[in-house]
């Protein structure tokens, strides 16, 4: 019989376009290398001008022999690496956490969870102050405690360890425990169940049976917070200055901050830290694709049921975390707020100690209305069409096959490996230096854009794994029922991850409003976070200020954290009501 | 007022109305200056049609200096935080590619090579305001500048600069009278500095080495730093704390700022002592006002210029910034009395352009010596 | 069932990317499907089934060979030729079922419609009144405005059958769509698909690895194994007539033996059973003993041990044995399949 090949059910104009452009997926992927590898072009471009002030592009390499001949290079690469031993340290609490919230389920376990992701979306600059008032060498609370029984004080925060301290307490555990609970409520429960059984202790079957399970999960979820370790800034920009070397993210700013700016030896430093950071964030996307094709130990006892453990364990546990958590999170939560009522900061041995007028100055004051105002504004705008752009990313890696996707997975992930100062220098430059991009230069445009690449990664993270986690047939049966790829994602993808969508914009809304690095360079002229507002407060020593404002955008993290708590757990039940991948 | 909410075209819009409103006489004339010259007039609503003028300046300015600018001139400003390492990298960046989204930024002496490069507005022919120009106002005859052409960059405040900060309830006032004194082994390991180190280089822990070693010579320093510094620190706050607490109960490099805010709340332990054989070095703290050439807006800025140079603008930046004004009718504000030049007295200029680039150098040389040992 | 054929599979062969390399699924399968056929393709996990389900239906692309649709080539792979699933035709109900939790169920069956209103020309009324007809061929009509996640897994099959039918498909292709189910279920959807094709006349392809689904439903079954057809026939001839040992085993149960020189698979229902021990000289029949016997409802299987093996046998389920239990098996001349 004589074939025709006719063309089917006429396509859309949209799919004709879109597929006229040398192959979609091409063009997908050129897209994606904008975000991921521009920044990187920018700053090794910016490494090679030697040129001064005011003068045209002039290739040379003085700046890259000025960094790499100062001593000051290996010190704070050294620094840097030292100070993220607190990864190690954050994996075995932050696990054992999880794994007392998931798998004990010991009471309490909700406020613990949701505690986690309060810490999480707690701004790290004024919750530093907090620490400071416990902790300092000279006034913490902390230190006077003890020096009352007559001991020396033994806590200084503005060391190397109280550094690794309020990272491990503020981030490095929360984030750890966040990424390790969906691992283990994966897990099915019946080889705990039959390890019980068959008479194994608790500790036991937690080193014998769960551990080596979630093992691949606890590495890269250690992978993932090393890297974040490496490019920290604002703690150890606000607490370092004491450490005998600075931390590279530390002296890129300093570089960066020097009269006049030292751009090109801060890119050429920048360009090494990159290349450190994107190896790793390379390897980190090769382990979670090696990963996706592994055994992904789900079964019929995952989700909401739990192993047979014992009331006492479970009970000693929940005291332990709960204890743990009650001191590293809402201890400096609450000296933030006490903070904020002091006439003096720190300043206990006045006649009065404490005053309102902080606030009433704060609330009263005309710049903080325009803050609030530009907060919430960078928030929505950066929040919405950043959680729409990351589902339709995902969903357009779902497609992708083969080299394609592996490049795909390596460009989303590259920018996780981003500190946010280079970011920022990065973004003031591309608009400073792109004809396309100058128009944008003074309006908060280039500010979303700098907050979504930052964002990349995590987002499209949640997005894909949602997606994974649906039942593809979903998608498949509208595409052979006639739908093309636009009303599949309209009508089909995109309700059914609405509430993934729903986390991402939470993610993205409280990753805006707490942000500093990455906007400090490029914020226009009277475009004022609280965030940037609190920064200044504390750069110019105006802790009573800055912690009001700190308390202020705690309390909106807060919020956000409830509801981002609350999707996080319906994102479960959506899970199972949709059905898991065959 | 702050009035930059809805970006540069909501700006616009609001100044192009509100030229209307002046033209059609609907805003109620301005009490400032006095008999406005109708060159000043057209200024202000070139200026206001403009939609206002941007400022990158010092956190500490506050809402006050904003609104004294507004009531006097009724252009809108919007005033950012500029001056801090952050805003100096953008201050420079953007008015170095000439993509300047600020009309004039206030800081420290950090802006000579843009003036040598022709990359800043010259100030000098912008000032028409006679309270500005006439000499008579200004301490020793005429308004200070940084730059040798006396075009780009003025300096209209001036404090002096490197005195001690004591606590009385610990250290005996009487023996710290002259920089000698600070050598004694009974303070050996007892004074706090300001990191002459942090980024920028024109800190007060470096200004106050560099007046040092000018002043008393590297010998000096080196004993300085080798047995009496115990600690330093970027935290200008930090330093008057420690003396408070009697932790180090001598510190050179505080800030008046930082001083007056304990003081204010009842820390009465804290003594300012200025050295009396070298009382110290002229500084003009970040006050150093450059309009870039690329200023978006240029009549805004001129107008801002004159204003900032008026007397109302040196009062209201005085307040602000707790230091005195070079101008001779910006008197009783409330900076305390250490600051003030003694009339008469020659002091180095830390901020001038010929010592930065003729003397600055050498004393540079004897401290890297210094830290390095 | 028309002879023209709706469905023509050439040379067909596809592989996936794997850790260790790459692993080739389908090699080189052809296969005709005519009109109005309902054809079942069975095979053990791994034989390739699905991919070849997903090949049809565009889901995948192929790496060699083509595949023609009414005539129409909408694979090819030397060409790069694959035609995107929406615009094939065709109808589809997975084994989780694939409807939408989020619509009602109205919205599910009247989907494909809506989303080809336009190429096929339907108005409002006309796009109500098929989903309405539907939605009666498979009695959900009453749940119509029932959000679809809320419905039970047999409902939830209906509902996807009701939407792989209602745009009168070139073929509905079916991927396990009752292994989800349960026994009761399955019997009622099977009895179902027989009805629709009977009434409707839309070919069916089925893939499956239940043989009772496979053999009880289709006009004629495609035996697959490691990627391959290994035999296509009727139902009765793929069981009576396996052409391999493997097709011999796979379809149906039974014993393999060596007997008079040959090799044959012997159906339980083929081997006569006496309750004792046979008379000496009594032809035909061979002494056993009852290893194992299991009561399955409406039959017993037991498993006899005897001088060819131990052999399955089949007895009514009134029958009183016991393991131990002597007895004697008798297969009559000419019985048995000769394994090759």
């Amino acid at each position: 019989m004589q074939t025709t090949e006719s063309a089917g059910f006429p396509a859309s104009r949209v799919s004709r376009a879109v597929r006229g452009i040398l192959g979609w997926r091409s063009a997908f992927l050129v897209l994606l290398a904008v975000p991921a590898l521009g920044p990187v072009g920018v700053i090794l471009a910016q490494s090679f001008d030697t040129s001064g002030l005011g003068e045209p592009f002039r290739f040379g390499v003085g700046a890259w022999r000025a960094v790499l001949g100062a001593p000051e290079t290996l010190s704070t690469f050294t620094t840097s690496l030292l100070l993220t031993v607190r990864v190690p340290a954050g994996l075995a609490i932050g696990f054992a956490i999880a794994w007392a919230v998931v798998r004990l389920r010991v009471p309490g376990h909700q406020v613990f969870e949701y505690l986690c992701w309060f810490a999480y979306f707690l701004p790290t600059v004024p919750m530093v102050s907090g620490w400071v008032l416990l902790m300092d060498r000279d006034f913490g609370l902390l230190n006077a405690a003890v020096a009352g029984l007559g001991l020396p004080a033994p806590f200084d925060i503005r060391s190397p360890g109280g550094i690794v301290w309020v990272h491990l307490s503020l981030q490095t555990v929360p984030l750890l425990t966040i990424l390790m609970i969906p691992a283990l409520r994966l897990l099915d429960r019946t080889p705990e169940d039959a390890a019980l059984v068959a008479g194994a202790r608790p500790a036991r079957v937690l080193g014998r049976v769960v551990l080596p399970l979630v093992a691949p999960a606890i590495l890269l979820a250690g992978l993932a917070s090393w890297i974040k370790a490496l490019e920290a800034f604002e703690v150890e920009q606000l607490l370092g200055e004491r450490v005998a070397s600075f931390v590279v993210s530390t002296r890129i700013y300093g570089m960066v901050s020097s009269e006049p700016p030292r751009m090109a030896e801060a890119m050429a430093l920048s360009m090494i830290f990159l290349l450190l950071l994107l190896g790793l964030g390379l390897l980190y996307s090769r382990a979670l694709r090696w990963r996706g094709q592994g055994a992904a130990n789900r079964g019929e006892g995952s989700g909401g049921a739990r192993p047979s453990y014992g009331t006492l364990l479970r009970r000693s546990v929940s005291v332990a975390v709960g204890l743990y958590l009650a001191i590293t999170i809402l201890l400096p939560f609450g000296m933030l707020v006490m903070g904020s009522f002091m006439k003096l900061f720190g300043f206990f041995a006045l006649d009065q100690v404490w005053t309102t007028s902080n606030w009433s100055r704060v609330l009263g004051s005309a710049s903080f209305g325009a803050s609030l105002r530009a907060t919430l504004t960078l928030g929505l705008a950066t929040a919405l069409p950043g959680a729409l752009l990351f589902g339709l990313i995902a969903a357009g890696m779902a497609r992708l096959r083969g080299p394609q996707a592996a490049a795909a997975s390596v460009l989303v992930w590259l920018p996780w490996a981003f500190p946010g100062i280079i970011l920022g220098v990065a973004i003031l430059e591309v608009s400073l230096t792109f004809p396309g991009m100058r128009m944008l230069h003074g309006t908060i445009a280039p500010l979303i854009l700098g907050l979504l690449i930052r964002d990349l990664p995590i987002g499209v993270h949640v997005m894909r794994n949602a997606l994974a986690e649906t039942d593809s047939t979903m998608a498949d049966a509208a595409r052979i029922s006639g739908a093309g790829w636009l009303r599949t994602f309209l009508r089909i993808s995109l309700p059914l991850q609405m509430p993934a969508l729903t986390l991402v914009f939470l993610i993205l809304f409280a990753g805006a409003i707490r942000d500093v690095g990455t906007i400090l360079l490029v914020a226009p002229p009277g475009f004022q976070t609280l965030s940037l507002q609190t920064f200044n407060y504390i750069s110019n020593s105006q802790f009573e200020m800055a912690t009001v404002l700190g308390t202020i955008v705690a309390l909106l993290a807060l919020a956000v954290s409830v509801l981002a708590h609350l999707l996080g757990r319906r994102l479960g039940s959506v899970r199972s009501a949709v059905g898991t991948r065959a | 007022m702050n009035t930059d909410r809805f970006g540069l075209i909501g700006r616009r819009a609001l100044g192009a109305a509100s030229a209307c409103l002046l033209l059609l006489g609907a805003i109620p004339a301005l009490a400032w200056p006095d008999s406005p010259s109708d060159e000043w007039q057209a200024l202000v609503e070139a200026a206001t049609a403009e939609g206002g003028v941007t400022v990158l300046a010092n956190a500490n300015l506050g809402d006050d200096f904003i609104a004294a600018f507004s009531a006097d001139t009724g252009v809108p400003i919007t005033l950012s935080v500029g001056e801090h390492g952050e805003g100096r990298a953008r201050f420079y960046r953007e008015t170095e590619t000439g993509q300047a989204t600020f009309d004039a930024f206030i800081g420290g002496r950090s802006s000579y090579e843009l003036a040598d490069k022709g990359l800043l507005t010259a100030i000098a022919p912008l000032l028409i305001l006679p309270e500005v120009t006439d000499g008579a106002n200004w301490r020793d005859g005429a308004m200070p500048w940084i730059d040798p052409a006396k075009t780009y960059l003025p300096m209209p405040i001036g404090y002096v600069s490197a005195f001690v900060l004591i606590n009385k309830d610990v250290i005996d006032p009487a023996s710290v009278r002259v920089w000698d004194d600070l050598l004694s082994p009974d303070l050996a390991g007892r004074i706090a500095m300001h990191d002459p180190t942090v980024p920028g280089g024109t800190g007060a822990g470096a200004s106050v080495s560099l007046f040092l070693a000018e002043a008393k010579g590297q010998a000096y320093l080196e004993t300085l730093y080798g047995t009496q510094f115990g600690e330093t620190t970027a935290d200008y706050r930090q330093l008057v704390d420690w003396v408070a607490r009697g932790t180090y109960p001598v510190a050179l490099g505080t800030r008046a700022l930082d001083i007056e805010r304990y003081r204010a709340e009842g820390v009465d332990n804290l003594a300012v002592l200025n050295m009396q054989d070298v009382p110290g070095y002229i500084s003009g703290g970040t006050s150093i006002m450059a309009i870039p050439a690329s200023a978006p807006n240029k009549a805004a800025a001129q107008v801002f210029a004159n204003w900032f140079l008026s007397r109302s603008g040196q009062t209201a930046f005085a307040r602000a910034a707790r230091a005195p004004s070079f101008r001779t009718d910006v008197t009783g504000g409330d900076w305390p009395e250490y600051l003030n030049p003694e009339p008469g007295r020659v002091y180095i200029n830390q901020y001038d352009q010929n010592w930065a680039e003729t003397v600055e150098p050498a004393l540079r040389t004897v401290l890297d010596d210094v830290l390095s040992k | 069932m028309s002879t023209g054929s709706i469905l023509r599979i050439e040379a067909l062969g596809k592989g996936f990317a794997a850790p260790r390399g790459r692993v080739e699924v389908l090699h080189g399968v052809d296969l005709t499907v005519a009109a109005g056929e309902f054809l079942s393709i069975l095979g053990p996990s791994g034989a390739g089934k699905s991919t070849l389900l997903r090949l049809v239906a565009g889901l995948e692309a192929p790496d060699t060979g083509r595949i023609v649709l009414a005539g129409t080539t909408v694979a090819d792979a030397a060409r790069r030729l694959n035609l995107p699933p929406d615009r094939r035709g065709l109808g589809m109900v997975f084994q989780s079922g694939g409807v939408w939790p989020h619509m009602s169920v109205r919205d599910n069956v009247s989907f494909p419609l809506v989303a080809r209103a336009r190429a096929l020309g339907l108005r409002h009324a006309e796009i109500a009144a098929k989903t309405d007809e539907a939605l009666r061929l498979v009695s959900m009509a009453a749940l119509a405005g029932r959000r679809a996640g809320e419905l039970s897994g047999g409902e939830k099959q209906r509902v996807a059958l009701a939407r792989a039918v209602v745009a009168a498909p070139r073929i509905v292709l079916l991927d396990e769509p009752l292994a989800s189910l349960d026994a009761n279920l399955r019997e009622q959807m099977r009895g179902l698909l027989r009805d629709l094709q009977d009434r409707l006349g839309l070919t069916f392809v089925q893939v499956s690895h239940d043989q009772v689904d496979a053999l009880s439903m289709s006009h004629r079954v495609a035996v697959m194994a490691a990627g391959r057809i290994v035999q296509i026939g009727r139902p009765e001839d793929i069981y009576r007539r396996p052409a391999s040992a493997f097709v011999a085993t796979f379809v149906g149960e039974g014993s393999v033996v060596e007997l008079e020189g040959r090799r044959l698979l012997l159906r339980p229902e083929d081997i006569g059973f006496a309750a004792a021990a046979p008379t000496a000289g009594e032809p035909g029949w061979i002494a056993g003993q009852v290893i194992s016997a299991a009561y399955l409802g409406a039959r017993r299987r037991l498993v006899v041990g005897c001088t060819l093996g131990a052999l399955t046998v089949d007895v009514s389920a009134g029958a009183e044995v016991a393991a131990g239990q002597a007895c004697a098996l008798r297969i009559a001349p000419g019985m048995g399949i000769a394994l090759k």
